[in-house]
Formats: structure tokens, C-alpha cells, sequence
């Protein structure tokens, strides 16, 4: 995966959703990678990789806040988007913190989600020129 | 008597003076009838041998006096009434010029006679001995009357040829005297004697006025049929027949005892007045004179006998048929349920007195199809084609209906019905009960109501889960349409992503619908509705509705199922709040848990004898070991916000599924609530 080319990683448990989200993101020209689960994620990144994620917040096993913690201990933190259901607002809490662009309640709407992904990939893009500034 | 004597003699130590005296007199008695049998037994062989030794005797009494005696007496003692005969034989009526190896010889005959012919009754006929049936009659006349005398007369025939008779008409003799004195005699002595008739209850006065009337009748037109003057009586005349109505009358009435005493009433007048050489019976040689007279009791008996006994029969049956009836009818009327029993044209024939008192109408109105009348005008037609359909098919059935009451109230039943057999295996009809169910319905709503809105409660707490399973199709849904809507704007349109897309949005809307359809049957107030249901699909379906309830509370779930569970037979809707139930109880026990250690177990497994059992095992703060069985009571809870009565609700549920539901702690930690219930029965019982 190139620089040129940011990728969205999803994350999300159930199949139907990342794969409508990743059909919806591809449809705006962005690169896509699907996981089904927080492991397999960790497993597989490769933490010089370019973009950022789209997280749903309520899965087994590692949730998406824990997994965030997780990548902030291993140094490969990026711009996070999360995904809620209507009733996870109170869980959100405490994903909220610097890497976080922002919260999308499913449904969510197409413009919003570009939106945020847009916003997201730019705040990647400006960290890695700061790190590489600073490299 | 001697029988009695005997045995309580035999009975060495009476306890009380009182009951020795008895004994004794009963012995008097016993020692009183032997004395009276040596006495009927002498006049009857002297009147046996007064008919001149010129040929055998034309009623041979002694033999009806001997086997009324012995069948008096146990086998044991007939040794004792066999010997008793011979000193009168040897010595003291002795007709002139008889030689002794000729009544030595008729004695031996006679003995054995009496003998065989007692044995064959004690065998055959019922204790006591009155010839009450046809088969008895059958027996008696066939053995008694017709082949023992006829069988010992060529031995009497062959004893009567060396003394100078010719054989044939000594043998004809021999076997009529025998035959007559039984069938004129011995069931006299039977009904009057053998069947203690004074031990039955006294008759009304009437019918000792009809029986005196009778015993008259009987005498005068005795007497005047056979006391007539010629000896040359035309057998035409009117007179000679006038006792054959008093007979029949005594037959018809008054049975074998009439029949017997009448028989004996006749043969005594036509026998004296054969003798005084009057009447029908007296223009012959005495030989032949003999002879008719036989015919003519022998043919004017046995028949009557059969008439008598068959009335007698029929008469038996009648009685106890109608016992039999009044005995059903009672237990009809004191049943704690209503009867009714219906024939095989479908229609009522009879109802039990309850019912009757239920519906405040009479038996004539309910007959028939007039039952249904006061079921509810809403009910009727359900009813009465259950009914038909079940009858049709000749099964089983079971229906509820509204009953209007005595009072105008509409009362629900339960009404069973079943079909019912001849012991032929002919269909007859169908019996049934009905039963007031109207208290236990007002029960069974009230805990189905309970039970609703528990389920609403606790579905109201899972809301954010319920909403969550709704959320994700629809999430798929709308990201799915709006990239298509992005796709069709490329040029050119990528026609496989498009297809794949519908693909996917059409099985996420199945799912939507799915999961609503779900939720309203779990919010919805049916009635309980039975079906076969696989356990493990069940478990299946709960658990896909608390996902996201136990992701956002961090607790792991581990599902054990056992393939190929036995069916079971109950109300979806109702388990699944069972295990809602349970599975919630196991997440609010381990909140309070360290995150990493919420573990939710759930298994379904056999049951030991016949049946399922799911389990619901927690990692959470357990329960003290004596509030095991107090979580079941309503109103206990450690919930701030619980109203305690739900595993209350989740015991009716399982109890009403014949099943049981209880707790248990864990060994190591939290606690296990398990559920059993019972397999399908096949389908059809």
C-alpha cells in the first residue's frame, strides 16, 4: 500500500455492515481492507500503513475503545472513527480522547461518513508529515 | 345339619360355653336328620316295594330320599348313609320270597347309583344344589334322570331276569321308576329342601295369597282331573286339563319351587288314584296303567321345569340389569364431574343429574342433540363439529366451551369425550365428562397476563440490545443503497457490484423482518400455543437477541449445545422469556465481576430419564446456599429497580410445561439455573 493511496480499515464484527460500509467507501475511491474482529486486526496491520480506521465500538472479545488503547501502547495509534449503536453513547466516554475524529451512530448517512473519513485520512497525513518533520 | 354338626365338633376348643351348647344342639340336629333320613327312607321302600314283586317299581322313591341326603352331607360321611339303607333292606321291609343275593345286589346298584349321581351334581351344578339355570337343568336331567338310572338298569335288569322276568321289559321298568322319582321327586326336594327357601325373606302378603289361591287351585282340579268316576275317561274331557293353567301359572310365578310342588301335588293325585284304580290311569293291566302314568309325568314335568327356570332366567337377568343400572346411575349422579353417554347415532342418551342440576333443565330436553342448547351461541358450532369429527373418526377429543348455568351465567367446561366398546368390540357410542373450568381459567389468564407483563418489564431493559439487533441490517441496508446510488453514477456502471448489492440488501431487509417479527411475538399477548420445538434453536434464537447486551457489559458467552436434542412441546414464546430471563439474572449477578472474568455459560444436554435440560451458568456473586430455593418466591430480589417476580413467572412457565427449573451453586464461582422438560409425546395421543 502506497502513501498515494489511503486505505480505511474496517473493523466491525458483523459481516453484512463491513461489507456495505467498505461497497459505500470503495463507490468514493477509497482503498478498503475488512476485518471481523479486533484480533484479527492486530494480527494483520502493518503499523507504517497509511490511513485510518473505522471502528465499531461494541464487539466480543476486544472492544473497539480497547483496541485503540491497544494500539496507542504499541506506538501505532491513527485516526480513529467509531461506529455506535443507538445505545453505546454511555461506552463511547471513554474512547474519547486525541486519536478520535469522530462518532458515527449506525445508520449512518453516506455524506457523513465521507465527511469523517476525509477528515480523518487529512489528520493522518498531517501527523506522519509531522513525524517525518520531526524524523 | 350334619355337615354343620361335623364341623363344629370337629372344633376341639370352643372358647365359650355359650357357642359349645350350640355346637352341641347342632350335633342333636345332625344325629336328628340321620334319624329322619333312616325314616324317609324306610317309606320310601316300603311304598317302592309294595307294587308286588312282579316287576320293578314304577317310582322308585328311595333314590331321590338318598341323593337329597348325601348332597346334605361332605363325601367324607356318605360311607355312613350309604350303610344306614341296608339293615332296612335286610330286615325290616323284606318282601316275601325275595332271595338275599337279590336285595344285596339292588342294594349295591342303588348305592352306586346315588353315589355317581351325587358326585356328578357336586361337580357340575353350583352349591346349593336348586337347578336354577338351563345348563343345570340340562346336566341334571341328562346324567340324573337319563343315564346313570338307564345304565344301572341292565345291571337291575340282568338281577330281575334270574328271578324269572323277561330282560327287556324289566330293564324299561327299572329306568322309569328311576327317571320318574327324580324328575317327580328330587327337585321337589331340591327347591324346598337343598335350597332353604325359609331362609329368604318373607313374602309380601300378596303373594302368599296368590300362592295359597295356587296350592288350592292345584288340589281341587288334582283331584277332580283324575278321582273320576270311569275308569274309562276319554282323555278329551275338559276336567282332565283343568290343572295344566294352575301349572303353567305356578311356573310362570313362582318358578322352580312352583313348578316343583305343583309337579309333586299332580303325581300324588294321579299315583293315588291310579292305586285306587280310579281315573284316566286305571283301565290297563297294571303294567301298562304304570307305564302311561310315567309318560304322562315325566312329558307334563320337564318341559314345565324349562318354562319355569327360563322365566326365572330372564326374570335374573332383568333384575340385574336393572341393578346394574341404578348402580351406574349413581355413581353418575354422585360423580364430582358431569357423565354423559351418547349411543352410535350420535345422539345423547344419557346425562348425569349434575348436569341436569348445572343447567337447571330436564332430562328430556337435554336428549338427543338438546345438550347443546345452552352452549354459548359463539361455542356451538365448534362444539358440536368437534363432536362429530372425533365421532366420525371414532377418536378422542377434548373441547372447551361457555355453558350457560341454572342461573343465565355462562360457565367455561371442559368437556372429554371417548369412544366406547361392547366386550364384542361393537362400537356403541362415546362416554364423556364435563367439568366447571371457569375458576381455573380466571388462574390460568391471570398468570398468563403476569407472565406478559413480566416479559414486557424485562424486555423494556433490553432495549438498547433489542434495538442494536434491529440496527445492524438496517446500518447494511442504507450504506448498501446509497453506494449503489454512487455506482450507477460510474461510467460505465459496474453491473455485477450493483447485483451483488441488491443481493445483500434484500437478505438484510429478511433479517430485519425477522427480527420484528420476534419481538412482537415476545411483546405480544397470545394465547399459549403448543409446538414441537428443537431446544437448541431456541437457545439460538434468545442468544442472538442479547449479543450486543452481553458485548456491552463485557461478558463472554461459551455455548455447549448437544446435537440432535429430543423434541419438546411447549409455547416458543414463553421459554424464550424463561431464558431471557435466566441469561439477564447471569449478567446483572456478574457486573459487579472483574471485566475479564464475566463469563455467561449456556448448555443443552439430555435429561437423564426422558426429556432436555438447559443450563444457564454465571461467574458472578453466586447465591447463599439457603436462598437457593427463595428466589423462586415473588417479590424476592437483590435488584434496586427488580420487581422479583421473575424467576417466579419463569417456575409457572416451566411447571406448566411439566418441567422443573432450579438453582444451584457453582463449585468455584457464581451459580447454575437449569431447566429440564419433558420429550414430545408422539403426536395422535
Amino acid at each position: 500500500m502506497s502513501d498515494a493511496a489511503p486505505t480505511v480499515f474496517i473493523v466491525d464484527d458483523e459481516e453484512c455492515v463491513r461489507k456495505a460500509f467498505s461497497r459505500l467507501l470503495r463507490s468514493a475511491g477509497y482503498q478498503v481492507v475488512v476485518f471481523g474482529s479486533a484480533g484479527e486486526f492486530l494480527e494483520k496491520f502493518k503499523p507504517e500503513a497509511a490511513g485510518c480506521l473505522l471502528l465499531d465500538v461494541a464487539m466480543p472479545e476486544i472492544s473497539g475503545p480497547k483496541l485503540q488503547q491497544i494500539l496507542a501502547t504499541r506506538d501505532a495509534a491513527r485516526p480513529i472513527i467509531f461506529l455506535t449503536g443507538q445505545d453505546d453513547a454511555p461506552v463511547s466516554l471513554e474512547a474519547r480522547n486525541q486519536g478520535t475524529v469522530g462518532f458515527l451512530t449506525k445508520p449512518v448517512e453516506a455524506k457523513a461518513l465521507f465527511a469523517a473519513v476525509a477528515k480523518a485520512i487529512r489528520q493522518d497525513r498531517l501527523s506522519r508529515i509531522a513525524r517525518q518533520a520531526s524524523a | 345339619m350334619d355337615t354343620i354338626a361335623e364341623s363344629l365338633r370337629g372344633n376341639q376348643d370352643l372358647p365359650q360355653p355359650g357357642l359349645r351348647l350350640i355346637g352341641r344342639s347342632l350335633y342333636f340336629q345332625g344325629v336328628v336328620g340321620f334319624c329322619l333320613f333312616e325314616l324317609a327312607f324306610y317309606f320310601a321302600y316300603r311304598y317302592g316295594m309294595s307294587f308286588s314283586n312282579a316287576c320293578a317299581s314304577p317310582f322308585w322313591f328311595p333314590d331321590s330320599v338318598l341323593l337329597c341326603a348325601l348332597l346334605l352331607t361332605p363325601p367324607r360321611r356318605w360311607w355312613l348313609l350309604i350303610l344306614a339303607p341296608l339293615p332296612i333292606r335286610l330286615f325290616v321291609a323284606v318282601p316275601p320270597e325275595m332271595p338275599l343275593w337279590f336285595l344285596l345286589t339292588t342294594f349295591a346298584i342303588d348305592s352306586a347309583k346315588g353315589l355317581l349321581a351325587a358326585s356328578v351334581l357336586r361337580r357340575f351344578v353350583a352349591d346349593p344344589i336348586r337347578l336354577q339355570t338351563i345348563r343345570e337343568i340340562t346336566v341334571f336331567c341328562l346324567f340324573v334322570v337319563l343315564l346313570i338310572p338307564a345304565t344301572s338298569a341292565f345291571f337291575g335288569a340282568g338281577a330281575r331276569h334270574l328271578l324269572g322276568h323277561s330282560y327287556w321289559p324289566a330293564w324299561q321298568q327299572w329306568l322309569m321308576g328311576n327317571a320318574v322319582t327324580h324328575v317327580v321327586v328330587t327337585p321337589m326336594l331340591f327347591c324346598w329342601i337343598l335350597g332353604t327357601p325359609w331362609k329368604m325373606p318373607l313374602p309380601e302378603p300378596k303373594r302368599l295369597v296368590e300362592g295359597t289361591l295356587l296350592a288350592l287351585g292345584l288340589i281341587l282340579t288334582g283331584y277332580f282331573a283324575f278321582n273320576t268316576e270311569s275308569s274309562r275317561i276319554d282323555f278329551a274331557e275338559p276336567i282332565f286339563y283343568a290343572p295344566v293353567p294352575f301349572l303353567f301359572w305356578a311356573a310362570i310365578r313362582f318358578g322352580m319351587l312352583g313348578a316343583s310342588g305343583a309337579i309333586l301335588i299332580i303325581a300324588f293325585f294321579s299315583v293315588a288314584a291310579a292305586i285306587a284304580g280310579r281315573g284316566p290311569f286305571s283301565d290297563e293291566s297294571p303294567g301298562d296303567n304304570a307305564i302311561a302314568l310315567q309318560h304322562f309325568l315325566l312329558l307334563r314335568a320337564v318341559p314345565l321345569y324349562f318354562v319355569a327356570i327360563l322365566i326365572e332366567q330372564s326374570r335374573r337377568d332383568h333384575r340385574s340389569l336393572r341393578e346394574t343400572e341404578e348402580r351406574f346411575r349413581n355413581i353418575a349422579d354422585a360423580a364430582p364431574v358431569m357423565i354423559w353417554i351418547t349411543g352410535p347415532d350420535k345422539f345423547c342418551h344419557f346425562i348425569s343429574k349434575s348436569w341436569l342440576d348445572f343447567t337447571g333443565r330436564t332430562l328430556e330436553q337435554e336428549l338427543g342433540h338438546g345438550w347443546a342448547d345452552s352452549v354459548h351461541e359463539e361455542d356451538r358450532k365448534h362444539a358440536i363439529e368437534t363432536y362429530h369429527t372425533a365421532f366420525d373418526a371414532r377418536q378422542r377429543f377434548e373441547m372447551e366451551y361457555r355453558l350457560r348455568r341454572y342461573d343465565g351465567e355462562y360457565r367455561w367446561v371442559l368437556d372429554q369425550g371417548a369412544p366406547r366398546y361392547a366386550s364384542n368390540g361393537e362400537f356403541v357410542g362415546y362416554v364423556g365428562t364435563a367439568m366447571d373450568i371457569t375458576d381455573r381459567r380466571r388462574v390460568e389468564e391471570a398468570t398468563l397476563t403476569l407472565a406478559h407483563a413480566q416479559r414486557i418489564a424485562m424486555l423494556g431493559e433490553l432495549s438498547g440490545s433489542l434495538a442494536h439487533e434491529l440496527n445492524q441490517p438496517l446500518a447494511a441496508i442504507l450504506s448498501n443503497a446509497q453506494a449503489a446510488q454512487r455506482f450507477l453514477t460510474h461510467d460505465p456502471a459496474d453491473l455485477a457490484e450493483l447485483r451483488d448489492i441488491l443481493a445483500d440488501i434484500v437478505t438484510d431487509d429478511r433479517r430485519a423482518g425477522e427480527v420484528i417479527k420476534r419481538l412482537r411475538q415476545l411483546f405480544g399477548r397470545g394465547e399459549i400455543q403448543r409446538q414441537p420445538i428443537d431446544i437448541n434453536e431456541l437457545v439460538s434464537a434468545v442468544l442472538k437477541l442479547v449479543k450486543s447486551e452481553l458485548m456491552s457489559k463485557d461478558i463472554a458467552l461459551h455455548t455447549e449445545f448437544t446435537p440432535e436434542l429430543p423434541l419438546i412441546n411447549g409455547d416458543w414464546v414463553q421459554l424464550q422469556q424463561v431464558l431471557l430471563n435466566l441469561i439477564t439474572n447471569a449478567c446483572y449477578a456478574m457486573s459487579a465481576a472483574p471485566a475479564n472474568g464475566r463469563q455467561l455459560i449456556v448448555r443443552t444436554g439430555h435429561l437423564d430419564g426422558e426429556g432436555v435440560r438447559v443450563t444457564v451458568s454465571d461467574q458472578g456473586c453466586g447465591i447463599p446456599a439457603g436462598d437457593l430455593a427463595r428466589i423462586f418466591e415473588p417479590f424476592y430480589t437483590t435488584r434496586a429497580e427488580g420487581m422479583g417476580l421473575g424467576l417466579t413467572v419463569c417456575r409457572t412457565i416451566i411447571e406448566f410445561h411439566r418441567g422443573k427449573l432450579w438453582a444451584a451453586s457453582n463449585p468455584d464461582r457464581g451459580a447454575s439455573l437449569h431447566f429440564s422438560l419433558p420429550e414430545a409425546e408422539e403426536s395422535g395421543s
